[in-house]
């Protein structure tokens, strides 16, 4: 842990504590709350009806496949396919995921500095989340 | 834009060789992909419709400014039914409303708007040729990107109206004449080892089950899970496996039956050289077997790309828009007749 008169020196809050998301859940919808557990059967968007989605594999809008993420996952599993895509992303989601991988490399990296009273390093690492943080706002 | 009738033309972009040509006929390449702004086709308002055909036309006349762009609905029936004979567009979207169809003035690359899905982007080729047509295809897919955001997510990638596509939302199928392992009885077998969860087959003219041309379809099933790279390739090894087991059952064949099946040849061609009038299904039993000729080294003066632009020329649709009224099945034997005079 750090000692305040370090923790000041370096200017890195000890009571913070990283706070992130993980890219997965940020990307995949979770965060909305419990979007999915509204039990309503039909997309917000566009009104597609879910039993059209989980018996047909018919969706309606790209919301269908963030409101009712589990159900086309089921559908998937359950006709023997896999439900995580594992090829090419559009440009923006892949620029958008590359950022959030790299702030999490650079958060573990930092708390493992940190956990190493490796005070230096850590410095320079929450200079790099800093400049990071920067590029991203400045888009 | 190019507004010159796609159905009119004879030759397309069968009329040319490919790689693995005595076996492989022509490969095709396809991309699925929904705008993240609008709901799926079966979804949208006029409104939304129109906006993203303006939309999708605003990159292309400059990606594509010699395309021949027409709206599929407005085309008469039979040359609606070319492009599906030519595999431009499948049967499934020849029958929807509202579909636009980009054709590029090479004959070989097309995108529908507003089809099952927003865009759908196919590309064709002679022989067995995959990797070239989908570098094309994502070449054309980033511009596209870039102007009009795609719907995708981190877990399911491409979003697309059917589950089916979901993921890389590419489909590839690679069209094989296996005459040699159906004559001999030894297609199934030779299927077992290559038809899986991964690979799919389907035969072509004739029930599902056998196709009267010897004339099948390689495809990948799955479009989620893995990279498109590996899908390809998984496509690929299994044409190139099946490639060569019709090449070693031809040799088989040439070697137990040669005579006889020469004899079978030769009357398949004075039957296509002769006849004053022939059925589509006939046509294609008769091309199968000149083109297995062709590759025994049977028949010297017809080469394999020839015979393919008439099996394509051949189909229903090609030969009413050529018979202009007249009967369809003494023109077939006509445009039979006077490809195999030339070449006397």
């Amino acid at each position: 842990m750090l000692c305040a008169s370090c923790a000041e020196e370096l200017k890195i809050d000890p009571q913070q504590g990283i706070s992130r998301v993980s890219i997965t859940d940020l990307l995949s919808g979770v965060l909305d709350g419990a979007v999915e557990q509204l039990g309503e059967g039909e997309c917000s968007e566009c009104g597609q009806a879910l039993e059209e989605l989980r018996r047909n594999g018919r969706a309606g809008c790209p919301n269908c496949y963030i409101q009712f993420q589990s159900v086309v996952s089921t559908h998937l599993k359950r006709t023997g396919r896999a439900d995580q895509h594992a090829g090419k992303y559009p440009v923006r989601l892949m620029e958008f995921r590359n950022f959030f991988q790299r702030r999490e490399q650079l958060h573990d990296a930092l708390d493992q500095a940190v956990a190493a009273e490796e005070y230096e390093s850590a410095a320079q690492l929450r200079d790099q989340l800093r400049k990071l943080s920067e590029e991203a706002g400045s888009e | 834009m190019n507004a010159r009738s796609p159905g009119q033309s004879s030759e397309g972009w069968f009329s040319t060789s490919g790689p693995e040509y005595d076996v492989a006929l022509s490969s095709r390449c396809r991309l699925v992909r929904n705008l993240a702004a609008y709901p799926f086709p079966d979804f949208m308002h006029k409104k939304q419709r129109e906006e993203l055909s303006a939309r999708v036309e605003a990159v292309l006349s400059e990606l594509w400014p010699q395309a021949t762009h027409i709206r599929l609905d407005e085309l008469p029936d039979v040359e609606r039914m070319v492009l599906v004979e030519r595999n431009l567009v499948s049967l499934e979207l020849s029958r929807r409303e509202k579909v636009e169809l980009y054709l590029h003035e090479n004959g070989r690359l097309a995108l529908l708007v507003n089809g099952r899905d927003h865009v759908h982007l196919q590309a064709l080729a002679p022989g067995l040729e995959l990797a070239q047509s989908m570098q094309e295809l994502w070449a054309v897919e980033q511009v596209l990107d870039r102007a009009l955001p795609f719907a995708a997510t981190l877990q399911f990638g491409y979003l697309t109206s059917s589950v089916e596509d979901l993921g890389t939302g590419m489909s590839a199928s690679v069209m094989l004449h296996l005459p040699a392992l159906v004559e001999s009885r030894w297609l199934t077998p030779a299927l077992r080892t290559i038809v899986d969860e991964d690979v799919g087959l389907k035969a072509f003219g004739g029930e599902p089950e056998r196709s009267t041309a010897a004339i099948y379809q390689l495809f990948n099933k799955l479009s989620i899970g893995s990279a498109e790279n590996e899908i390809l390739e998984k496509l690929e090894d299994a044409v190139i496996q099946l490639i060569h087991y019709e090449r070693n059952a031809r040799e088989a064949l040439d070697a137990n039956r040669g005579e006889k099946l020469q004899e079978e040849i030769a009357g398949a061609a004075e039957t296509l050289r002769t006849s004053r009038t022939i059925s589509d299904s006939e046509a294609y039993q008769a091309l199968s077997r000149l083109r297995l000729g062709v590759a025994l080294g049977n028949i010297d003066e017809m080469l394999f790309e020839e015979i393919t632009s008439l099996f394509y020329r051949c189909q229903r649709s090609h030969i009413t828009v050529m018979a202009n009224g007249s009967d369809a099945g003494e023109q077939r034997a006509t445009l039979l007749r006077d490809a195999l005079r030339i070449r006397r």
